[in-house]
């Protein structure tokens, strides 16, 4: 439990630095996904039972949460590919001619949020393997039309 | 006549008479099992496996097309030209419905076509030359299984003499690896039926892959990381094997990105239908390449 404590004391100083960090809108974005996926690991270990279930396991999935709900703000209209000094961003143009699906996803990703929330607090591995993929789906729902491959 | 004369109607006799073996039709000899059935269900059912092990369809499907599974139709864009993946559904007219298991075995085993004519090394032959007769025909008992789709084979977009089928032979003699030891599940899995390398091998200007550079991924001049190597010195050293089992089954990378590009496909028709037993015989192997 204290091991935890200090990893996830360690994980909220991580992301308060990243947030500082983070300058334009597009750095913001690549910086919320590192965190999302630093969330993903650490949910994903417990849900093997490599960890145990604890308060970093609950801060993660409030991560994923956090992540799912702020989306739609952090793509903003004039932060496509197409938009000046945005050069480095791998958005689709889709994500603003299809804001509704793009949408969706994530409020899927906040409802998957939701789900890994209350499987973290009932301390239940299986419901959060199950939150997981929930949640993967929805990284991949969105991943798969509105970004570009890397080259 | 001069002595002139005699040696240029030589040398004419002499390319006329090359040009005519590389055409001749090729039917290399092939012995189907006595035993084999076509339709028996067990056979058919682990085809369908074997099938997802070898990443038929994710070729064979023109999927953002709307095509079928199977039906072909998708674009493999190569430096040599576009390649149209074929039909292999049953189909008697468009597709392999008119194949004997002999021919799906040349095909499979020899790399040649039931005309007698070489195929392209698009179609991954010289590692699927490794699959076991056994699973060679289970696959075929898949295919022959499904529901034929009628669609036409469009042609191959390459320029000419590489589109000459026949040309395939100078390049095979030039350029086909030698084989590699698949007695170990996991390098069956990788070399045979997964055919990992005909991506992630780098291949020289002329497109034969570098055999003694076997999964070290593609670089391009800059020393950008076009395909990721599979050994530890060139990109898996930092995976664990754990990592790569559950990025092989669900598609996450160890920093939980997910995977892009043809891998996905891999990854969805392929690794991720593998039963656990031979996913961890296919990681042990990629983890134990230096």
């Amino acid at each position: 439990m204290r091991k935890g404590l200090f990893a996830g004391l360690a994980l909220m100083m991580a992301m308060s630095v990243s947030a500082v960090q983070a300058e334009g809108p597009v750095e913001m974005r690549i910086q919320a996904m590192k965190d999302t996926g630093a969330a993903m690991r650490v949910l994903a270990k417990a849900a093997k039972g490599q960890t145990e279930i604890s308060l970093l396991q609950e801060l993660a999935a409030k991560t994923v949460k956090k992540t799912g709900a702020s989306i739609p703000a952090m793509f903003p209209k004039g932060t496509g590919p197409d938009d000046a000094m945005m050069g480095d961003t791998r958005a689709k143009t889709e994500i603003w001619s299809d804001w509704k699906g793009f949408t969706a996803q994530a409020t899927a990703m906040e409802q998957a949020g939701d789900a890994l929330i209350a499987a973290v607090g009932a301390g239940d591995r299986a419901a959060l393997g199950a939150a997981l993929d929930q949640a993967g789906k929805a990284c991949g729902g969105c991943h798969k039309p509105y970004r570009t491959p890397k080259e | 006549m001069s002595v002139f004369k005699t040696a240029i109607v030589l040398v004419a006799l002499a390319g006329f008479a090359f040009v005519a073996f590389l055409f001749w039709p090729r039917f290399p000899t092939v012995a189907v099992d006595a035993d084999f059935r076509v339709t028996d269900r067990a056979v058919i059912a682990r085809g369908g496996y074997i099938t997802a092990a070898a990443g038929c369809v994710s070729c064979h499907w023109d999927k953002e097309g709307g095509g079928t599974p199977f039906a072909g139709g998708r674009r493999i864009a190569s430096p040599f030209g576009d390649f149209i993946s074929p039909n292999i559904t049953p189909d008697q007219a468009t597709g392999i419905g008119a194949w004997t298991p002999s021919d799906f075995l040349r095909l499979m085993q020899h790399g040649y076509l039931p005309s007698g004519q070489p195929t392209f090394p698009s179609f991954p032959w010289g590692h699927y030359r490794h699959i076991s007769q056994n699973d060679a025909l289970a696959i075929y008992a898949y295919l022959m299984s499904l529901a034929p789709v009628s669609q036409a084979q469009r042609g191959n977009e390459l320029p000419f003499p590489l589109s000459a089928r026949p040309a395939q032979l100078v390049w095979r003699w030039l350029f086909m690896p030698a084989s590699v030891d698949v007695t170990d599940r996991g390098a069956y899995l990788v070399h045979a039926l997964g055919h990992c390398g005909a991506c992630h091998t780098p291949r020289n200007a002329l497109g034969g892959r570098q055999s003694d550079r076997l999964l070290e991924g593609v670089t391009d001049q800059s020393g950008k990381v076009l395909v990721p190597g599979l050994t530890a010195s060139t990109g898996l050293g930092n995976w664990s094997a754990d990592e790569l089992d559950d990025f092989l089954t669900d598609g996450f990378k160890p920093n939980y990105d997910t995977v892009e590009g043809e891998m996905a496909l891999v990854i969805e028709h392929g690794t991720s239908r593998l039963t656990a037993a031979d996913r961890a015989a296919l990681v042990a192997y990629l983890k134990s390449l230096p």
